[in-house]
């Protein structure tokens, strides 16, 4: 269904057209230890939220923080847009914030560990306009000494 | 989402990512990307499916290996045929499917419509009710309001075009907006409680052609797109009725 084909005229045109500029020839490439010592955080654009936090809004280009024991009962989607379909999420979050799958990964010692910390953005504005929140999650999830990064887009 | 990716790599973060939409990919081309087969919103493949998720989320770590990039590689398993429908023993003490009051016809008064809505949520409670116990959770909530407030703030807006209070610094129509929202997540959450509700065209057909909900928010769309606010006229346009909706693929 991602595949540009399946995807209404409209959707689709916008989709061609999105500006993804301002990236060009910007090519960092970190490495680092075995994937069963690594320490993983989850970012997704999904404008999830607590309950107890501010919803997203139209426009934001802020942060949520989803802590690393979160109760998948806690998280909620205030995504500005209704292009994408939300009953998989509503029937199980780990389709798209997988959580409890990235857990079972390090009981079983295919990861190093879990993140204290995830993060939610919004991914309708131009990723440029992401950039202060991203450097200051990159922050907190160095301090809370991750390495490896998933992003999920939605 | 690439464009992220490189900002964490500047900071000395590994990243590995999925992506849904390639020819963004393509373009901000950050390290790693596994291009996935799935629509939008479902980018780990399969709701309930902790092996399928799994085995995609592998295949995204796997790229951590690669000795160089940027790279995109195409992952090849598709959504198995009646992926997520419920199996009998979720299904057991189920009762057959509830009728939902008809919806007002094409010439009915926003008001039939609004009235109707409330009955219509109201069928719907026992389903609502037996999706929330079986997930042990529910999306509905970021309104703030209880869902009978969500529908009667849809159909007093609809009724004479009285927006709900703003609050909290969220504007009222960002609240309308959250209000519907709320509606379709606790319609969704019920249906498909419900066997044969396996997909989400199958949800959205539901929901936008055959209840009064859907109805409303037709109604909607067109009142936001003739109203005089721009942030109405931006509802209308984007944020009510999803594209494939308005626009049917052929």
């Amino acid at each position: 269904m991602a595949r540009l084909t399946d995807i209404p005229l409209g959707e689709r045109k916008m989709m061609e057209e999105l500006d993804c500029s301002g990236f060009e020839g910007r090519r960092p490439w970190v490495t680092g230890p075995a994937l069963s010592e690594r320490r993983v955080a989850i970012v997704s654009t999904a404008a999830l939220n607590l309950r107890s936090d501010a919803v997203f809004q139209r426009g934001d280009t802020d942060y949520r923080v989803i802590p690393g024991d979160v109760d998948p009962a806690d998280v909620v989607m205030s995504h500005v847009s209704v292009n994408f379909d939300r009953t998989g999420f509503q029937q199980d979050l780990n389709v798209c914030f997988p959580i409890d799958r990235l857990r079972e990964m390090a009981a079983d010692g295919i990861i190093g560990s879990v993140s204290n910390f995830h993060f939610a953005v919004s991914g309708a504005p131009h990723p440029a306009e992401l950039e202060e929140s991203a450097r200051a999650v990159a922050a907190i999830m160095k301090a809370d000494t991750v390495d490896t990064v998933l992003l999920i887009p939605i | 989402m690439g464009g992220l990716a490189i900002y964490f790599e500047e900071e000395g973060l590994a990243t590995t990512q999925i992506s849904l939409i390639r020819i963004h990919t393509e373009r901000t081309q950050p390290p790693r990307a596994l291009w996935v087969p799935y629509e939008l919103g479902r980018p780990i493949g399969v709701p309930n499916d902790p092996a399928f998720q799994k085995r995609v989320m592998m295949a995204a770590f796997d790229l951590l290996d690669a000795p160089e990039g940027p790279l995109i590689v195409d992952y090849p398993e598709e959504i198995p045929d009646g992926a997520g429908e419920m199996d009998e023993d979720a299904m057991t003490g189920m009762v057959c499917p509830i009728d939902l009051p008809k919806p007002p016809n094409a010439t009915a008064p926003a008001s039939a419509i609004g009235k109707a809505l409330l009955q219509e949520v109201a069928s719907l409670a026992p389903w609502y009710e037996l999706a929330v116990n079986r997930r042990g959770r529910t999306t509905v909530g970021p309104s703030g309001m209880t869902i009978d407030a969500c529908g009667k703030a849809l159909a007093a807006f609809l009724d004479g075009g009285a927006a709900p209070e703003a609050r909290d610094g969220i504007p009222a129509q960002r609240v309308l907006k959250l209000a519907y929202e709320d509606l379709k997540a606790y319609y969704g959450e019920a249906i498909t409680a419900q066997p044969g509700y396996s997909t989400s065209k199958q949800v959205e057909d539901w929901l936008f052609n055959e209840t009064v909900l859907g109805k409303a928010l037709w109604t909607l769309r067109d009142l936001c797109l003739e109203h005089e606010d721009e942030y109405f006229r931006y509802l209308g346009t984007n944020s009510i009725v999803p594209d494939r909706q308005i626009h049917p693929p052929d």
